[in-house]
C-alpha cells in the first residue's frame, strides 16, 4: 500500500514535468523552425540572409536563446546546491530537483544550440562541447541514478531497507500468485542473473539498455503467462504485473548494485568537470560580450 | 583536470580562439586578441568611429557630407559589412544585390547611359584621377569604389580634344553620346537653317585622325571651321560662271529650290534666246528635278522632234538649227538654195507652198507630244521623178517617149507650166503642117473621158485621116474605095483637094480632076451656078459629084435661062 501511495504523489508532479517539457519543446520547436532557413544556410552567406540580424548570436533573439539558455544552465547549479548545502535539504524531494535539474540540461543547451546558430568557432567551442558532454553524461548520469534503488524523494536506500523492499514485493506477489510463487521466483531470477556474467563496464551498461529496451516484451511474456497458467485478470493481474516488473528490477538492482554505485561515482568524475569547464568558459564568454557592449536587451 | 582547464586557458593560442571567427583577408592584420579593441569598443560594441580611425577617406568624405556613407542610413558600418565570417568573406554588403544597388544614394544618380555599365566598368583603377591617396590607404584600386570623380572627363576621354569647354553637360546629356540635345547651333556664328539642320555633323566638320586616346581614333573638326562662303563647304558646281554669291539664287531650304527671279539664265551655258525667254522654267526644269546637269546641246534633248527622225540622215543629223531657229517653229529658215542642194526649185515649182509637195500625212507612231494632233509632213522624198509627185496624167499613153528618150516629163514638159509642152509633132507619123501648125494641141487631142481640164487627153490613139478631126460637109460625096486587110473601106482623102494651108481646093484642077472641062464661058461662071446647095436631113451640102456633064442638064430649064440672064 506504502508504494502505491507514493506512486500517487509523484503523479501530479510528472505531469507538470510533462507538460513543461511539451510546452517548453513547443516553443522550441517554433523557434527552430522560425530560423531554420538562416540555421540551415551557409555560415559565409548568412549574414545575407533576412534573419541575420534577429537571428545571429549577437541579434536580439540569438542572444535572447543564449540569455535564456544561460539562465537554464545557471539554475541547474541549483540541484548542486540542494544536495551540497545542508539549509537547502528540507526543501522538497531531491529526485525533483533531479527531475527539474535534467528539464534545464535538456532545454539549457538546446536554446544554447539556437544561441549558437550551429557555428561553433572559437573558445566558446569548448564551452558548447562541454556542455554538450556534460547534457549526454546527464542523461547516462540519470540511467545510472535508476538503477540505485531509491526512496520516493531520491535518497538512496541502503542494503536493509533494499532487502525489506524486496521481501516486501516477494510478499505481496506470493499473496496475488499463491501456490504458483516459487515458480514466478525462479522465471523473474532468470531474467537477472545473467547481467552478473558481465565483467567490462561498457558491456554491462550495453546490456543493461538492451534489457531496459527489451523489458516490455518480458512484461508481457509474465502478464501472458499470468493469464494463462494463472487465470489472473482485471485489477489482480495489474497488480500481480507491476509487482513482478518491480521485482525484477530491484532483483537486477540489487545484483548489480556495488557495480552501478561504482560506475556512479566515476560518472560524476566526468559530468562535473566538463559542467564546470563549460561554466568557466561561458562566464568568459558572456564577460567579453558585455564588455563590449552586448547587452541584449539591457 | 583543474590544470588541464588552467592550462588550456593560459595557453597563448588559445586566446586567439577567443574570436568568434577569422577576419576577412582584408583585416587579416588585425586578428588577435590584442586588437579586439581597435574595431570592438568596450560596452559600446562596435562604433564607426573605430571603422573611420583606420578609413580616412572615407571619413574625410563623411565630414564633407560626400558620397553613400555620408547618408544617415549608412553610418553604421556594421549594418553592410559583416566580420568574422572567414578570410574568404566579402566585407561589402549588397542588400539587394550589386547590380541592383541605388546608385542615387551616393549622391550621383546614374542617369541614362551611366545606367548600363557594371559597377566595375567605371569603378577601376583608369578612371581613378589622384591615386596616391588610395595606394596610401592600401586601397586596392580595382576593388574600390573611392577615387571616382563626377566631372565626365575623370572617366570619358575629351572626345572633342579640347575644342569645347569641359562642361560636356552643358551640350550632351547623360542619355548617349549622340545628339547632344543642349546644344544649339544657331548660338554659333554659323546659324543652322533649312537643309543644314538636316545634315549630320561630319557633312561640314572634317574628321580628324588622333591617336591619343585608345579605341578612339578621330575626332570632329569644330573649331575653325570655314563657314564664310557657301563655297567653303560646298563645291561650286557651276564652276564660277554665277559668281560667288550663291545665295543670289539658292537657299537652305534646298538646292533644288531656286529664287527664279533673281536668277539670269544667260549665265549659264545655254543663254535663253528667243521664245525660250518666255517659257517657264518648269517646262524644261521639272518640278524637282536636278536644275543642274540638264542636257542642252541638241535641242532634241528638251523638244521632240516633230519630223520623227526623218533628218537624221542628212549631215547635220537633223539637227533642227539647220532649218528653225529659236524666234519660232515657223518660219523655217530652210531656203530654196538650201533646196536646190536636194532638188532644184525652178519654174512653177517656185512658186508652190511647200506643203504641196511635203504634203501631210497621217502619223503612224502614237502620240509623241503635245502637237501630235498634227500631220506630219512628209520631208524625205526618196524619188525625185515628177511622177512621184504629179502621177502621170497620161495613164501611161507616153510612156514610149520616157523610155525612148529618158528624160521623163521633160520630153514634153518643162517645170516652167504644165501646158508649156515642147513637143516635136514631127517625130510623130503626123508632122504638122500649114494650119495644123498653129492650132492649140487640144484642138485635135480631146479629152478621152470628159471635158475635164485634168481629164485623160487622147494623144496617141488619134487617126491620122482628115476626116477623124474634120466634119466630111461634103458628105461623102468624094469617097474613094480602098481595100485594107481584104476588106473595102470607103474613105474621102481631103488632101485630093486640099492642103493643111486652108481650105481651098489647091489640089484641085477642074480640068483635070474632073469629068468636065471648064472652057468657054464655063470659065466664068461662078462655081455655084453649076453646083447647087442640096440638103440632107437638114443638113446642107453643096453637090460635087455626081453631077451630069450633059448642057441640058443645066441649060435645059428656067435655070439654066436665069443663069444666062
Amino acid at each position: 500500500m506504502e508504494i502505491a501511495t507514493r506512486t500517487k504523489q509523484r503523479d501530479g508532479f510528472k505531469i507538470f514535468l510533462r507538460l513543461l517539457y511539451a510546452v517548453s519543446l513547443i516553443i522550441y520547436t517554433y523557434f527552430l523552425l522560425d530560423g531554420l532557413g538562416y540555421y540551415v544556410t551557409d555560415i559565409i552567406e548568412r549574414p545575407r540572409h533576412d534573419g541575420y540580424r534577429a537571428l545571429r548570436p549577437a541579434g536580439f533573439y540569438g542572444q535572447g536563446f543564449g540569455v535564456i539558455g544561460t539562465a537554464m544552465m545557471l539554475l541547474m547549479l541549483l540541484y548542486t546546491a540542494r544536495k551540497r548545502f545542508r539549509f537547502m535539504q528540507s526543501w522538497g524531494s531531491l529526485s525533483r530537483w533531479l527531475d527539474i535539474h535534467i528539464y534545464l540540461g535538456v532545454m539549457g543547451p538546446l536554446f544554447i544550440i539556437l544561441h549558437s546558430t550551429f557555428k561553433l568557432n572559437g573558445l566558446i567551442a569548448i564551452s558548447f562541447w562541454a556542455m554538450i558532454i556534460v547534457a549526454l553524461s546527464g542523461f547516462l548520469g540519470r540511467y545510472l541514478y535508476l538503477q540505485i534503488p531509491r526512496t520516493s524523494k531520491g535518497r538512496e536506500l541502503d542494503l536493509r531497507e533494499i532487502y525489506d523492499l524486496e521481501a516486501d514485493l516477494t510478499e505481496s506477489l506470493g499473496n496475488e500468485l499463491g501456490a504458483a510463487r516459487y515458480d514466478i521466483e525462479q522465471r523473474l531470477a532468470a531474467f537477472s542473473n545473467r547481467f552478473s556474467q558481465e565483467k567490462s563496464t561498457v558491456g554491462l551498461l550495453y546490456s543493461m539498455v538492451i534489457a531496459d529496451l527489451m523489458r516490455p516484451l518480458q512484461v508481457r511474456k509474465i502478464k501472458r503467462y499470468y493469464e494463462t497458467e494463472l487465470q489472473l485478470s482485471g485489477a489482480d493481474l495489474h497488480r500481480a504485473v507491476f509487482l513482478a516488473r518491480r521485482k525484477v528490477k530491484l532483483e537486477r538492482q540489487v545484483l548489480l548494485l556495488n557495480k552501478i554505485q561504482q560506475l556512479f561515482h566515476y560518472w560524476h568524475v566526468l559530468h562535473k568537470p566538463f559542467a564546470l569547464l563549460m561554466y568557466v568558459i561561458m562566464f568568459l564568454h558572456i564577460g567579453v560580450a558585455i564588455w563590449l557592449g552586448y547587452t541584449w536587451i539591457l | 583536470m583543474r590544470h588541464l582547464l588552467i592550462f588550456i586557458l593560459l595557453t597563448t593560442s588559445m586566446w586567439g580562439q577567443f574570436t568568434p571567427g577569422k577576419l576577412s583577408r582584408v583585416h587579416a592584420d588585425l586578428e588577435g586578441l590584442a586588437n579586439c579593441t581597435k574595431c570592438h569598443s568596450a560596452g559600446q560594441q562596435i562604433k564607426a568611429s573605430n571603422c573611420l580611425d583606420c578609413h580616412k577617406l572615407l571619413k574625410a568624405r563623411i565630414d564633407a557630407n560626400l558620397g553613400l556613407h555620408a547618408r544617415k542610413e549608412f553610418r553604421d558600418c556594421v549594418q553592410c559589412h559583416i566580420e568574422h565570417h572567414g578570410l574568404d568573406f566579402e566585407l561589402v554588403y549588397w542588400k539587394e544585390g550589386e547590380k541592383n544597388f541605388n546608385h542615387d544614394k551616393t549622391g550621383y544618380p546614374l542617369e541614362g547611359g551611366h545606367k548600363k555599365p557594371e559597377c566595375r566598368d567605371c569603378h577601376q583603377e583608369k578612371n581613378i584621377v589622384e591615386k596616391a591617396p588610395l595606394i596610401e590607404a592600401k586601397k586596392e584600386l580595382n576593388r574600390t569604389f573611392l577615387g571616382l570623380r563626377q566631372e565626365c572627363l575623370s572617366c570619358h576621354h575629351d572626345e572633342h580634344r579640347g575644342q569645347m569647354e569641359e562642361d560636356c553637360l552643358s551640350c550632351h546629356n547623360m542619355d548617349a553620346w549622340k545628339p547632344a540635345p543642349g546644344f544649339d547651333h544657331d548660338k554659333t556664328k554659323f546659324k543652322l537653317t533649312g537643309k543644314h539642320q538636316k545634315v549630320d555633323c561630319e557633312k561640314c566638320h572634317k574628321s580628324m585622325t588622333d591617336n591619343r586616346f585608345p579605341g578612339d581614333a578621330d575626332f570632329l573638326q569644330f573649331k575653325g571651321t570655314k563657314f564664310a562662303t557657301c563655297q567653303s563647304c560646298h563645291e561650286d558646281t557651276h564652276k564660277g560662271r554665277f559668281g560667288n554669291d550663291c545665295q543670289s539664287c539658292h537657299n537652305t531650304s534646298g538646292w533644288q529650290d531656286v529664287n527664279d527671279r533673281n536668277f539670269n539664265h544667260d549665265k549659264t551655258r545655254f543663254p535663253l534666246r528667243g521664245k525660250h525667254g518666255d517659257v517657264k522654267c518648269e517646262s524644261c526644269h521639272k518640278p524637282g528635278k536636278r536644275k543642274r546637269g540638264i542636257p542642252f546641246n541638241n535641242c532634241l534633248d528638251c523638244h521632240n522632234d516633230f519630223h520623227e527622225r526623218q533628218f537624221a540622215d542628212r549631215p547635220s543629223k537633223g539637227e533642227c538649227a539647220e532649218c528653225h531657229t529659236v524666234d519660232g517653229f515657223t518660219p523655217s529658215t530652210f531656203t530654196n538654195k538650201a533646196h536646190d542642194e536636194v532638188f532644184k526649185l525652178e519654174g512653177a515649182h517656185l512658186a508652190q507652198p511647200c506643203f504641196v509637195c511635203h504634203s501631210s500625212e497621217a502619223k503612224k507612231t502614237t502620240a509623241v507630244s503635245s502637237r501630235s494632233t498634227l500631220k506630219l509632213n512628209r520631208f524625205t522624198i526618196q524619188s525625185k521623178t515628177c511622177q512621184d509627185c504629179h502621177g502621170d496624167p497620161h495613164k501611161g499613153d507616153v510612156d514610149k517617149f520616157l523610155a525612148a528618150e529618158a528624160a521623163g516629163c521633160q520630153f514634153c514638159h518643162s517645170v516652167s507650166s504644165w501646158r508649156d509642152v515642147t513637143f516635136d509633132h514631127s517625130s510623130t507619123r503626123f508632122s504638122l503642117v500649114g494650119k495644123h501648125e498653129t492650132i492649140e494641141c487640144k484642138a485635135c487631142h480631146k479629152p478621152i473621158e470628159s471635158d475635164s481640164p485634168s481629164a485623160r487627153i487622147n494623144l496617141t490613139k488619134l487617126d491620122r485621116l482628115c476626116v477623124s478631126c474634120h466634119t466630111d460637109i461634103h458628105e461623102k460625096q468624094f469617097d474613094m474605095t480602098y481595100e485594107v486587110s481584104g476588106k473595102k473601106v470607103s474613105v474621102t482623102d481631103c488632101r485630093t483637094c486640099h492642103t493643111p494651108h486652108d481650105w481651098q481646093a489647091r489640089n484641085f484642077d477642074h480640068d483635070e480632076d474632073s469629068q468636065f472641062k471648064l472652057e468657054g464661058a464655063h470659065e466664068r461662071v461662078e462655081c455655084t451656078a453649076c453646083h447647087k446647095s442640096e440638103s440632107i436631113a437638114d443638113r446642107s451640102f453643096i453637090r460635087y459629084k455626081p453631077l451630069a456633064t450633059e448642057c441640058r442638064s443645066c441649060h435645059g430649064g428656067e435655070k439654066t435661062r436665069e443663069a444666062f440672064n
